[in-house]
């Protein structure tokens, strides 16, 4: 019987302090019960070869101990396709964003985080870490009970058929180059070797700093905006008005930007002052392309924005006068 | 891909599982400790795994539906299980429950 004992101990280990005594005594009484009948049919004792039989039938320790505890799944079928929707999108979000990162690398640079100078967690760590986050968040819902969180829904917040919004793909690529970007903008990583060596140094002039805080707030606008679409693409007016406001803003601020005229120092330890004066004026001449052409872009943008918002206002008529027209 | 045994073995489970706690109550009507319990049931056809079994009887328990009293029996305690009153009126509703659904399937697969 030491070996039903330890078999019971071994059960023990993995119960609630407060049911241990409990369910250890009852299932030493339906163990001893089985042993009994056995030997009762055998007409002797019974072998260690059979009470082990009789325990392997009754179930691993650890299978046992788990029909008692109160949770018997960490996600379960209600929370799945939710948590499994949640992979798919982190997934997505975290290969758009090393995406971005290594076309920076194909370009020569590489990124590095600013605080200790030590490389971007590598692909497989981050993918590791987006699965755990996501099945911490799901386990956690599922826990406490708060499944309605998710399963509450409002069929009027369905996104609109294919075609009529911007594509999934896009909005995953606009959120990666806004995360980078804001990540590069605020100093948590830098590019290292991202030019060419020409033997040229080169900042970013004044104007830029004087338009620190709302190119990064735009830039936090854009990310919120960017996921509220992907998450909520329902929502076409909110997902609409918001593009429409970010890309007037963004004109705006580089309207501003575009009148400084100046947006590059260049400096070199072995060029001439002349030769510096004419590659500063060549890399301003492509930034006044760039910031100009970036203002075309974006008020495009509002001019598409105001037209889906317009349509979506004229679609949302009650239905049955829109089935009646 | 799993076969025709397999396939109609999962969905024998499958039906047979929310039928057990109605098996399960209506057998707890009289007194009994887990070990009779499970032979009463298997006398009557319905055999459950004790792993499933005994963690019932404790959901049940702890949901009100069952009373318990350890009690020394054949030289062992033993932890006796019946029907509280909230049990026995649960147990009625579930009853009158299972004959619909028995008078709409059979209403279905008799057709």
């Amino acid at each position: 019987m030491d070996l039903l004992e330890r078999y019971l101990g071994a059960i023990a280990r993995q119960l609630p302090e407060d049911q241990k005594a409990d369910v250890t005594a009852e299932l030493r009484d339906l163990l001893l019960s089985q042993v009994e009948e056995a030997e009762a049919g055998l007409g002797r004792a019974q072998t260690r070869e059979e009470l082990e039989a009789l325990l392997i039938r009754f179930g691993h320790p650890l299978t046992v101990a788990g029909r008692y505890r109160k949770v018997q799944h960490l996600i379960g079928p209600e929370v799945f396709p939710f948590w499994w929707a949640g992979v798919k999108l982190s997934v997505l979000i975290v290969v758009g964003l090393y995406a971005v990162l290594l076309a920076v690398e194909l370009l020569g640079g590489r990124a590095e985080i600013v605080m200790d100078d030590s490389a971007i967690p590598s692909l497989t760590a981050a993918l590791v870490f987006a699965f755990g986050a996501v099945t911490l968040v799901c386990a956690l819902i599922e826990r406490f009970g708060k499944t309605a969180m998710l399963t509450n829904w409002k069929p009027g917040e369905l996104p609109p058929p294919e075609g009529r919004t911007r594509s999934r793909f896009d909005i995953i690529a606009e959120i990666a180059t806004g995360a980078v970007f804001i990540l590069w903008w605020t100093g948590v990583v830098h590019f290292r070797n991202f030019i060419p060596d020409l033997g040229l140094t080169i900042d970013l002039a004044p104007v830029w700093k004087v338009w620190f805080w709302p190119i990064l707030g735009y830039s936090v606008f854009e990310l919120g905006a960017n996921l509220l679409a992907l998450l909520r693409p329902g929502r076409v007016r909110t997902v609409e008005a918001l593009l429409l406001v970010r890309s007037l803003v963004a004109a705006a601020i580089l309207t501003a930007i575009f009148q400084a005229g100046h947006w590059l120092d260049v400096s070199s330890l072995t060029w001439t002052p002349e030769a510096q004066q004419v590659a500063g004026e060549k890399f301003d001449r492509g930034m006044r392309i760039g910031i100009g052409v970036a203002i075309l872009i974006f008020l495009g943008m509002a001019g598409v924005s105001g037209w889906r918002l317009r349509a979506a206002i004229l679609s949302a008529r009650p239905v049955g006068k829109a089935l009646a027209a | 891909m799993a076969g025709d045994d397999d396939i109609f073995e999962s969905l024998r489970l499958e039906l047979r599982r929310g039928t057990l706690i109605l098996a399960v109550l209506g057998q707890l009507r009289v007194e009994r400790y887990g070990y009779t319990l499970r032979k009463a049931l298997a006398e009557v056809g319905i055999e459950i795994d004790e792993g499933a079994l005994y963690p019932m009887l404790r959901r049940l328990e702890s949901q009100g539906l069952l009373i318990s009293e350890w009690r020394e029996e054949e030289k062992r305690n033993k932890r006796f299980y019946r029907l509280s009153p909230l049990g026995t009126e649960t147990l009625a509703r579930l009853i009158v429950e299972w004959r619909a659904l028995n008078r709409s399937l059979d209403g279905i697969l008799e057709a």
